[in-house]
Formats: C-alpha cells, sequence, structure tokens
C-alpha cells in the first residue's frame, strides 16, 4: 500500500511537568534572569552612559549611580558629597589645578543625609581616599518618610533606623528591599521617562508626569515652614551621617564634614549654628571623621549667595580654596614617577 | 496591602511556601487572609468575623429548621445583620444629607446619627458573598456548612476577599473541602494570570491614572476634546484596574488550587449594552440577576415590567458602588440603556445584525460608555453635568498630550488583537523554552513600564 505524500502530523502536546518541577525551573528562571540582567547592565558602559544622559531632576539617583559604578577603582582622589550644594560650592576643577586632588562632586539634587548615606557603599567600591559631606543645618531637621528617600541600600538602612522603624512601613521598605537586588528595579521610573522621552512631541507635557518630583517638592514645603525648635540632635539626619562616617571609617576611606553655608533664616540664627556644630562635632567623635572648623572657612554673607543655598561663583571659588587647603593635609597629593 | 505592591509579593511567597510545606492548609489560609485583612485596620477585622459568624450560625439554623415561618424569619435576620451593617456604614450618612437637603429635619437633628467611621475595606463584597449563601441554603440549593474554618476561609479567603470576585459557596466550599495544592497546570495558570492581571492594572490601568487624575480634577480647564478623551481613558483604566485585580485574584487563588470564575470578558469590545452588561463584572451581575432581578419577576411579565426590573436592579447595582446620586445616575443610565435596548429589539426596531451594524456597535459602545464613566468618576453630579456639557459642546479650554491618544488606539487594538488570539493557558500549553520567553518578556514590561501604584479602585466599594 503506498505511503500517503504528506503526513498527517498530530500536534504533541506540551510535556506534562510536576509541580515542583515547574516552581523549580520557574524560580531558578526568575532569579537567574534577575542576577544575569543586572549583571550585563551594570558591566556596559554603553547602558551606563545611557543612564548618565537620563534628564531632569529625578533622575538623578540613577546617574549618580551610573557614575560611580564607571570609575575605575581610585579614578579619583575624593568625592564630595552632598544636596545641590555639593555642585553649587564646590569647584572640583579648580581643586585640582590649585590643590592637585583629584576631586569629583556627586550632588543629589534635594538629597537629605538620609539619601546620601545610602551612597556610601557604591562610594566605597570606587576607592577614594576621601569622601567630603557637606551636611547643612538641615541635618537637624528630624523628618523623614519613607516615600521621600531617593536611594536605599539595606545595609545603611540597617544602620541608620531601628528595627522598629524599618517595620513601621513595610510597604515602602518590601518595595526597596525588592529594588535593591536589580538596577532597573531601583530606576525604573527614570529609565521609563528616558524610553518614553522620545515619544514626547516638543513642547508638549511628558507622557508620564513627574510624581517622583512630588515627594522633594513636600519636603521642600515643610522645610519651609520649620522653626528653631525643628533642629535638634540626635535626629535621623545626624544619624545618617553617623552611619556614613562608620560605613566609610570600616572601609578604611577618610571622611571630612565640611558644616556647609547657607543663605536661609536658620542659617544665620547663632542658636541652631551652635547646635548644628555641636551635633557634628559629636558625631565626627563617634565615626573618627574630621570637622573642618567654620574658622578655616570663608565667611559669606547674604551676597554671596544667588538664593538661600547656593553660592556665587566668586563665593564658591573661595570655599573651594578653603577646602582644598584643608584636602591638601588630608589627602596629600602622591609622588608623581618621575620618568612620567 | 496591594495585590501590585512588593509588600504583598512578600508576603504571598511566604504564605505560597507555607501552603505547599504546612499539612493545615485550610488554618493557615485562614490565618493569613485575617491577616491580609487586618494590614489595612485591624479592628475591621472584627466586622468581617461578625458578618461571617452569624451566616455561618443562621445558615445551620434555617437548614435544621423546617418551619416556613421560622425559615423566613432567620433568612430575615441574615438580611438585617448584613445589610443592617451594610447601610450604617455605607449609606446612613447618605441618607441624613439627603433628609437635611430636602428640608425634612434640620441639620443640627441628625449630627448625632451621623457615622464618622470610615468604610471597612470590601465590605461590599464580603457581605454580598455571605448573604448569598444564607439565602441559598434557604432556598435548598446547597446545604449548610458544618466546618466552621470552612465557611470562615469561604467569606474570608484573601484573593478575592476585598474585591470579588463574588463567589457562590457551591463555587468555593467544595474547594476548601477538597483541600489540595495546585497541581502543575494550576501553578501555571497562576503565574499567567498574575502576570497578566499585574500588566493590566500597573502598566494599563496606573499610567492611564496619570491622565485621568489630572482631567478630572480641572475639568474646567480642560477643553471638550481633552475632558472627552479623559473620560475615554478612564473607561481603559477602570476596567484595566478592575479586571486586573480580579485576573491577579484568580491566579493567586490557582497558584493555591482554588479556581475562581471569571469577572470580566472584553466588555470593552462588546457591540451592545446587553453584551457589555453580562461582560462586566460578571460575579456581581450575576449576584444581582439572581437575588434582584429573578425575585422581582425577571423577564417573566411583559415588557413593561421587564423595563421596569432591569432598572431597579442596575439602580441598585449603581447604589451598591456606593451611596452617592453620581453612582444611583450611573446605574440608572445602565438600566436605561438596557432597558431601552432590549425594547427596541424585541420591537425589530433595530436593524438586522450584520458586519456593518457591528462595526458601528463596537464604534458607539466605548463612546456611550464613557459618558456614563463621567458620572461614575466625578465627585458630583454638578461636576459631571458640566464636563458633560464641555464635551457635548466642545468647549475650548486646554488640550493633552496627543501622545495620549496615540497610546489609548495603541491599547484599543492591543485588546481587539488579544480578544481575538489570546487564550488563558499559554503556559500550559507551551513547552519550557517558550514559557520561559514568555515569562521574562512579561516581567521586563511590568518592571519598566509600571506606573505608580495607585492603589485599585474598586477598594472603596
Amino acid at each position: 500500500m503506498a505511503q500517503p505524500a504528506v503526513s498527517m502530523a498530530v500536534p504533541t502536546p506540551a510535556p506534562r511537568d510536576s509541580a515542583r518541577a515547574i516552581l523549580r525551573n520557574l524560580l531558578a528562571f526568575v532569579l537567574a534572569l534577575g542576577a544575569a540582567t543586572h549583571a550585563a547592565l551594570v558591566s556596559s558602559d554603553r547602558f551606563l552612559a545611557w543612564c548618565e544622559e537620563a534628564a531632569g531632576e529625578d533622575a538623578q539617583p540613577v546617574r549618580l549611580e551610573a557614575t560611580l559604578r564607571r570609575l575605575a577603582p581610585g579614578q579619583f582622589d575624593v568625592f564630595v558629597l552632598g544636596s545641590s550644594v555639593a555642585e553649587s560650592h564646590v569647584r572640583p576643577t579648580r581643586l585640582l589645578v590649585r590643590h592637585r586632588v583629584r576631586a569629583l562632586a556627586l550632588p543629589l539634587y534635594g538629597g537629605t543625609m538620609v539619601d546620601l548615606a545610602m551612597l556610601s557603599p557604591h562610594l566605597v567600591r570606587s576607592r577614594p581616599r576621601a569622601v567630603v559631606v557637606l551636611p547643612t543645618v538641615w541635618t537637624l531637621f528630624d523628618r523623614f518618610e519613607w516615600r521621600d528617600l531617593r536611594l536605599y541600600d539595606a545595609g545603611m538602612a540597617w544602620r541608620i533606623f531601628t528595627a522598629r522603624e524599618l517595620l513601621s512601613s513595610p510597604r515602602e521598605h518590601a518595595s526597596r528591599l525588592l529594588g535593591a537586588s536589580h538596577f532597573v528595579l531601583r530606576h525604573r521610573a527614570s529609565l521609563r521617562d528616558s524610553l518614553l522621552e522620545p515619544l514626547r512631541p516638543p513642547g508638549e507635557p511628558p507622557l508620564v508626569y513627574d510624581l517622583d518630583a512630588v515627594g522633594p517638592r513636600r519636603r521642600r514645603a515643610a522645610l519651609e515652614a520649620a522653626g528653631p525648635a525643628d533642629f535638634r540632635c540626635p535626629s535621623v539626619g545626624s544619624r545618617a551621617l553617623a552611619a556614613l562616617g562608620g560605613h566609610l571609617a570600616e572601609s578604611g576611606v577618610r571622611t571630612v564634614f565640611v558644616p556647609t553655608p547657607g543663605n536661609a533664616p536658620w542659617d544665620h540664627s547663632p542658636d541652631v549654628v551652635a547646635r548644628f556644630d555641636a551635633c557634628l562635632a559629636a558625631v565626627a567623635a563617634s565615626t573618627g571623621a574630621i570637622v573642618v572648623p567654620r574658622a578655616d572657612l570663608p565667611v559669606t554673607g547674604p551676597a554671596d549667595f544667588r538664593d538661600r543655598s547656593h553660592l556665587r561663583t566668586a563665593a564658591s571659588e573661595r570655599f573651594t580654596d578653603a577646602l582644598g587647603a584643608v584636602l591638601a593635609r588630608v589627602v596629600p597629593p602622591r609622588e608623581t614617577d618621575a620618568l612620567q | 496591602m496591594l495585590f501590585s505592591s512588593a509588600e504583598f509579593l512578600f508576603f504571598f511567597l511566604l504564605v505560597f511556601a507555607l501552603h505547599r510545606i504546612l499539612p493545615w492548609r485550610r488554618a493557615l489560609l485562614l490565618v493569613a487572609s485575617y491577616a491580609f485583612y487586618s494590614s489595612w485596620n485591624p479592628p475591621f477585622v472584627l466586622l468581617l468575623a461578625y458578618t461571617t459568624l452569624i451566616d455561618y450560625a443562621l445558615g445551620k439554623s434555617i437548614a435544621a429548621e423546617t418551619r416556613p415561618g421560622r425559615r423566613r424569619a432567620l433568612l430575615g435576620l441574615s438580611l438585617f445583620g448584613n445589610l443592617g451593617v451594610l447601610a450604617c456604614f455605607k449609606y446612613v450618612n447618605f441618607l441624613l444629607d439627603t433628609l437635611v437637603q430636602a428640608g425634612a429635619v434640620a441639620a443640627e437633628t441628625v449630627v448625632p446619627f451621623r457615622v464618622h467611621a470610615q468604610i471597612p475595606l470590601g465590605i461590599s463584597f464580603y457581605t454580598f458573598q455571605s448573604l448569598s449563601y444564607t439565602i441559598d441554603v434557604y432556598r435548598g440549593r446547597i446545604p449548610a456548612c458544618r466546618s466552621a474554618v470552612d465557611f470562615f476561609l469561604y467569606v474570608a479567603f484573601f484573593p478575592h476577599l476585598v474585591a470579588g470576585p463574588i463567589l457562590r459557596a457551591e463555587e468555593l466550599l467544595p474547594q476548601i473541602a477538597d483541600n489540595r495544592p495546585a497541581e502543575a497546570e494550576g501553578l501555571l495558570l497562576g503565574v499567567e494570570l498574575c502576570l497578566v492581571g499585574l500588566f493590566q492594572k500597573v502598566v494599563v490601568a496606573d499610567n492611564l491614572a496619570l491622565l485621568v487624575d489630572e482631567v478630572f480634577a480641572r475639568p474646567h480647564d480642560y477643553g471638550g476634546p481633552a475632558l472627552l478623551v479623559g473620560a475615554l481613558a478612564f473607561v481603559g483604566q477602570i476596567y484595566c484596574d478592575f479586571a486586573g485585580y480580579s485576573t491577579m485574584a484568580r491566579g493567586l487563588a490557582s497558584l493555591l488550587g482554588y479556581s475562581l470564575p471569571e469577572n470580566f470578558h472584553y466588555p470593552i469590545l462588546a457591540g451592545d449594552p446587553i453584551t457589555y452588561r453580562r461582560r462586566w463584572h460578571i460575579t456581581m451581575g450575576r449576584w444581582f440577576s439572581d437575588y434582584v432581578y429573578k425575585p422581582l419577576g425577571g423577564d417573566r411579565h411583559g415588557e413593561a415590567r421587564t423595563a421596569f426590573n432591569t432598572l431597579v436592579t442596575w439602580t441598585a447595582f449603581g447604589f451598591w458602588h456606593g451611596a452617592q446620586w453620581t453612582f444611583l445616575l450611573w446605574g440608572l443610565y445602565q438600566g436605561a440603556l438596557i432597558a431601552g435596548y432590549r425594547l427596541l429589539r424585541a420591537r425589530g426596531w433595530l436593524p438586522r445584525p450584520g458586519l456593518a451594524t457591528s462595526a458601528v456597535g463596537y464604534a458607539v459602545m466605548p463612546l456611550v460608555l464613557c459618558l456614563s464613566s463621567v458620572y461614575f468618576r466625578s465627585a458630583d453630579v454638578g461636576t459631571a453635568n458640566a464636563m458633560l456639557g464641555r464635551i457635548f459642546a466642545w468647549a475650548p479650554g486646554a488640550s493633552v498630550a496627543g501622545a495620549w491618544l496615540v497610546l489609548m488606539f495603541g491599547l484599543y487594538i492591543a485588546h481587539w488583537a488579544a480578544y481575538l488570539t489570546y487564550r488563558e493557558g499559554v503556559l500550559v500549553r507551551t513547552a519550557w523554552p517558550g514559557r520561559l520567553a514568555w515569562v521574562g518578556a512579561a516581567m521586563a514590561v511590568l518592571f519598566l513600564f509600571a506606573g505608580a501604584g495607585e492603589p485599585f479602585y474598586y477598594f472603596q466599594f
């Protein structure tokens, strides 16, 4: 009997697996996918460069993390860490030219001391010789909301907060704990905005509104309403500062606290400033950090500021020179090879 | 603890692992369900327990009682106990406000009677589910449940506790008694449904919410076209929000070895109001049909009575959502739409079914829905009327980014594509490489394009 020219193929069902095999395979896949994509992304120079180009104030955390991941260990002697004052008060080029200190400013716009402390593991990985921290009197402003936190590291969170505080908002904490496991999960809002940006017609509002900006805006409003009694020590900010200093000291990185001048009414309040200086000294004593005395910093008045926080160019150059003199002692320039 | 939150992910993974390891699964699920509910407002756990307890006790009493009068009285007690609590938390203030506005009583007189507590989460859902049990026992459809743990779990089973699907006792109690962990197919289906539901909720609904919240917050600033786009976006948001929750509920239940019924079946793509109602919030529609529409006489007493019953049923359905005139009008609108359509069809005044009429139906229904959605979403009737007025007058005003229109049209096309090609059980039918590719792609989209983590819209009901 002749065989048919075309065989009637019967679709075969997918092979059946046991429930245990399915769970094992799915779990292994999800973990492997997470680990592989994380490793691939954070080792891709092109991807990190793309992250550094993310636009907008809210993208600052992803830009900072991408920058720190792209650095070679020891590429910079000093990191200057602060909110936007790290950009307005310090001139890295001047530090290099005049004081031979290779410094990188890491400004986290609107960042609190808790945010800045969360960067510590990234800083340590880049192996600087010292980290200059620019705390303002806001460090004493004892208010914190998980939803406002822009950076997160489980280890640093454990140093800063008590177990009770960590459990007070399990939703926020769990979300950040999950985010801590993967680069994209941490920064997905900024990455998504970067992806969607080309779709936006010029001049029209963003397709996805900038909801993350609400947090800093709300915090700024709270700060504006603050009175002298709201500045105290210890505060969540001073605890974060202590955690940052402690972590850096344990990692062999010197920490320099610079009492950063500002131009808000409380920056000119002798009582608040005295409380801040005492707090800074106490934190430094407990962590082995160096505090730059106010006497070593240039005197600033309202005319030196362009707003409530940020120095004008001339004043920032004086501030940078004063800082450079301190850094020259803390991190003396390495002897260069005579053959170079 | 939202299904779409990391907090819930950790909670569910723990429950899931224990459920597969420990032998006393029912007790574990009951404890987990009460823990889940208490994460919102712990004292309201007592209210949930109270509702469950009275229906458990009354269900047994009704089953044991043979005298019709006593049975009716016991059922009345259950109705009073359940609906009384619901009325106390949801409708008392509305009634008092209405009386004051009508001038029947002075504002000061009603002050002592006002309820100041917030509405317990999901009270409308679990009350109706619990109530359906006693009614079914009374009607002799099901025997009374003997196990208190089973009955408490039937009411409190956390995947569907706060926003449905609303289950019949005959659907869930046998599964609870069966008490088996999920088999291989149930696990795969559960993973698939969770991912699909999450996509609907966090990618579609939460992102559309950005536009909807903006437009509905300032309706007087936006022009008619922008308001129409906002209203259409709300149709998409509310559908994907609620359907996403229901799909996730089914997925979570499937991972635990339970099967829950479908609650939405592409209602946006319905070509007429009756099909739409049959596909939207199916389990609640079924509840109102069985316990309100049919007892009223259903469609057995002529056109006029049928239309009246339809209007009453859907107005009650609207009022179930909350004590606001906007919900009442929304329900009335839905009822009038269905009654009117049914009347036209019965009289033969509608064009014969065909490609052209279907196309018109598919194009018109989203617009019809978006008009009713304005009432559903607006804070009050005045705002809704003003918004509709601006839409119909095509009033000038602020516009929204054109990209929103492109996005929404893309979603509509994608929805049609899903309707025509997607069938549940993809992971069951596919071999491992396909499964992993599907899961990986779904996770990538979810993590990258998830919105701002809005709470589920239907939680307020």
